[in-house]
């Protein structure tokens, strides 16, 4: 759910704007409760920046928020891209993280200096790295939500991005709007997309596909993302 | 020939082009280099690569800009001197003395393969700019005589998309431009967009099409294009000689708002792949990763030498691909359209190889969208549809 002049069109065609059943659908969200076909959340946050799109919500499944614990880092982009090099047994040199990543030395220096603070990060000593293994990605799980009153070709395009960080991704539609997806469904189920239509007049919330739960698709974008949660701007 | 169009964070891409022979040379900015950095590129390129065409778009355009966003532009002395500059400040003498200071600069880098003269942008080929464009172009062939064994000169033209619409128009100015005694023209367009778009107006790419044709096949000039990225191989079927493309989309198509004050930082562009079979750039992720999930990704990728680093799935190894390969990669793809074309015998013929190469993408995008790849507007298949049009309407045009 974006803010723009589109509202104006879309009210016209709906008895409610985005923002209303977006307002609706974060109540839901936190209420609790169990939501059908996605399971029980903990942390709730609206409207994300994660380099691959801007989910209208993101939660982490209960449970999975132990990452959350930690503090974010400056350097977000190169620090998670070179995170998204490291692995826990076998390190990586400077000249290695360089040569694949493309960025500077400087820049590999001051983000090390960064995880190694935060203990994302291990000092292998020698100018070479290990991940963490005591604060692992794989542990948290995100689902992106995805609002759209219409326009359900751009919903599944952002959808596909937000693969990139998240292990499930659902489109959440309005009722009248679940027909429109039927020309989607190869792509959506290529992709492990669900979909629900949910109705903020009466809070009705149907799951008509699960999303289908997956590792991210990028480690480089999967630890930005959760980087971006970290540093608080979420709501 | 393809020349590589520079910016902003030049690295080593030029020579690594260079040395693998993706580009035949380059068009430096001084907007974005240091003084003494861009003698030192030139000289040292004059060392290593002699054969490579080498040359300094001087971008006065941007003096008539009134608060510019020149970068380094004001350490060169034929800039600072002069800018910024409004209508009123291009008397004949005027004129006189800022093509002596841009022309001088030029002469006294060794190694230069042309001479680029300086100019204006004009909107239309009838307004007040217009004239003035071609009194600058007048003014530097005769400073350009006076110069001891100076490069050869090519007449730099600034127009735009909305110019070009207007075929009348543009007529009247080739004609005065046929008449100019010099070795050739570089041509810029101004895009409407400040947003790239692969395809401009329909009827402006015809008419761009019929302006280097009768530039470069009726008069025999040498016509370089800059920042023409994928439609160069069109620009080649017409007789363009080179055509440049850049790293970052603001090289990859010219827009005067480059040069203009900027609201403030961008983000980080998202990667793309340059596909020399769909003739476009699909986004890594999602694009290019849903080819792959439909066993399609062979058929789009161009060859290059990087290319494993996406064939276990782009998503995955798109954390590898650096911009320097990225960059590399769509140098490698524009630059084999445009030997597809150069190796066809004939106008003709190279406007058919020019149609092979559409007709293969269209039915390539066909074969993808039949399998759900959901592609956003700026890499779906419209451009294609365009440049059939605007191909199929020059070559009625110009009778090839």
């Amino acid at each position: 759910m974006k803010q723009s002049n589109t509202n104006l069109k879309t009210a016209r065609r709906f008895p409610f704007t985005e923002e209303e059943m977006a307002d609706a659908f974060e109540r839901l969200l936190k209420n609790g409760k169990t939501l059908p076909g996605v399971g029980r959340l903990s942390r709730v946050f609206r409207e994300v920046d994660c380099h691959r799109g801007r989910p209208d919500f993101i939660a982490l499944a209960r449970g999975t928020t132990r990452f959350l614990t930690g503090k974010s880092i400056t350097l977000k982009f190169a620090g998670s891209l070179l995170m998204s090099f490291l692995h826990e047994k076998s390190p990586r040199s400077v000249t290695y993280l360089r040569e694949h990543s493309g960025i500077s030395i400087r820049t590999i220096k001051l983000a090390m200096l960064e995880l190694v603070e935060r203990k994302y990060v291990i000092d292998a000593g020698g100018n070479s790295y290990l991940l963490n293994p005591a604060r692992p990605l794989r542990q948290v799980h995100v689902l992106a939500f995805e609002l759209k009153l219409d326009k359900p070709k751009r919903a599944v395009f952002q959808a596909q991005q937000y693969r990139s960080f998240a292990q499930s991704v659902l489109i959440v539609a309005p009722p009248s709007q679940l027909p429109l997806y039927k020309k989607f469904g190869v792509a959506m189920r290529r992709w492990g997309i669900g979909i629900a239509t949910f109705d903020p007049r009466t809070d009705e919330f149907k799951i008509h596909r699960s999303p289908r739960i997956g590792t991210p698709h990028s480690r480089h974008h999967q630890a930005y993302a959760l980087f971006q949660l970290l540093s608080g701007a979420a709501g | 020939m393809l020349l590589a169009q520079a910016g902003y964070g030049r690295g080593n891409k030029i020579h690594t082009a260079l040395d693998e022979a993706l580009v035949g040379g380059v068009i430096l900015s001084p907007k974005d280099e240091r003084r003494e950095r861009l003698e030192e590129c030139v000289a040292d390129l004059n060392t290593n690569y002699a054969d490579a065409w080498v040359m300094v778009d001087p971008q006065f355009y941007a003096t008539t800009v009134s608060v510019p966003r020149d970068g380094r532009l004001p350490e060169y002395d034929y800039y600072a001197d002069h800018a910024p500059l409004s209508r009123t400040q291009f008397s004949p003498r005027q004129i006189a003395g800022y093509v002596r200071a841009c022309l001088d600069y030029q002469h006294g880098l060794t190694g230069l393969r042309y001479i680029l003269s300086p100019s204006v942008l004009f909107d239309d080929f009838r307004d007040s700019w217009s004239q003035i464009a071609l009194n600058m172009a007048e003014a530097s062939l005769d400073h350009h005589a006076e110069l001891t064994e100076a490069a050869p000169l090519l007449v730099t033209i600034v127009t735009s998309e909305i110019a070009l619409r207007n075929a009348t128009g543009m007529g009247e100015f080739l004609d005065a431009l046929s008449g100019l005694d010099v070795d050739g023209f570089y041509l810029l367009v101004n895009r409407s967009s400040s947003g790239y778009l692969a395809a401009m107006d329909t009827r402006a790419m015809e008419n761009l099409m019929y302006f280097v044709h009768v530039l470069a096949h009726l008069n025999d000039y040498e016509v370089v294009v800059g920042y023409s990225d994928w439609f160069g191989f069109l620009l080649h079927a017409a007789g363009a000689a080179a055509t440049a493309t850049g790293w970052h989309q603001s090289l990859r198509q010219f827009s005067m708002s480059r040069f203009e004050p900027a609201a403030g930082g961008g983000r980080r562009p998202r990667k793309r792949y340059s596909s020399a079979p769909l003739l476009s750039n699909p986004l890594i992720v999602p694009e290019l990763d849903d080819i792959y999930r439909t066993g399609m990704l062979n058929n789009v990728l161009s060859g290059g030498s990087n290319d494993p680093i996406l064939d276990g799935g782009p998503a995955a190894g798109e954390a590898r691909w650096t911009d320097e390969m990225g960059c590399l990669a769509h140098w490698a793809a524009v630059g084999n359209l445009i030997a597809t074309i150069e190796s066809a015998p004939r106008p003709a013929a190279k406007l058919n190889a020019a149609i092979q190469l559409i007709d293969g993408a269209t039915t390539l995008y066909d074969r993808l969208l039949r399998r759900g790849v959901n592609f956003e507007p700026q890499t779906g298949p419209d451009h294609l549809v365009a440049w059939r049009d605007s191909l199929n309407a020059f070559r009625h045009t110009a009778g090839v």
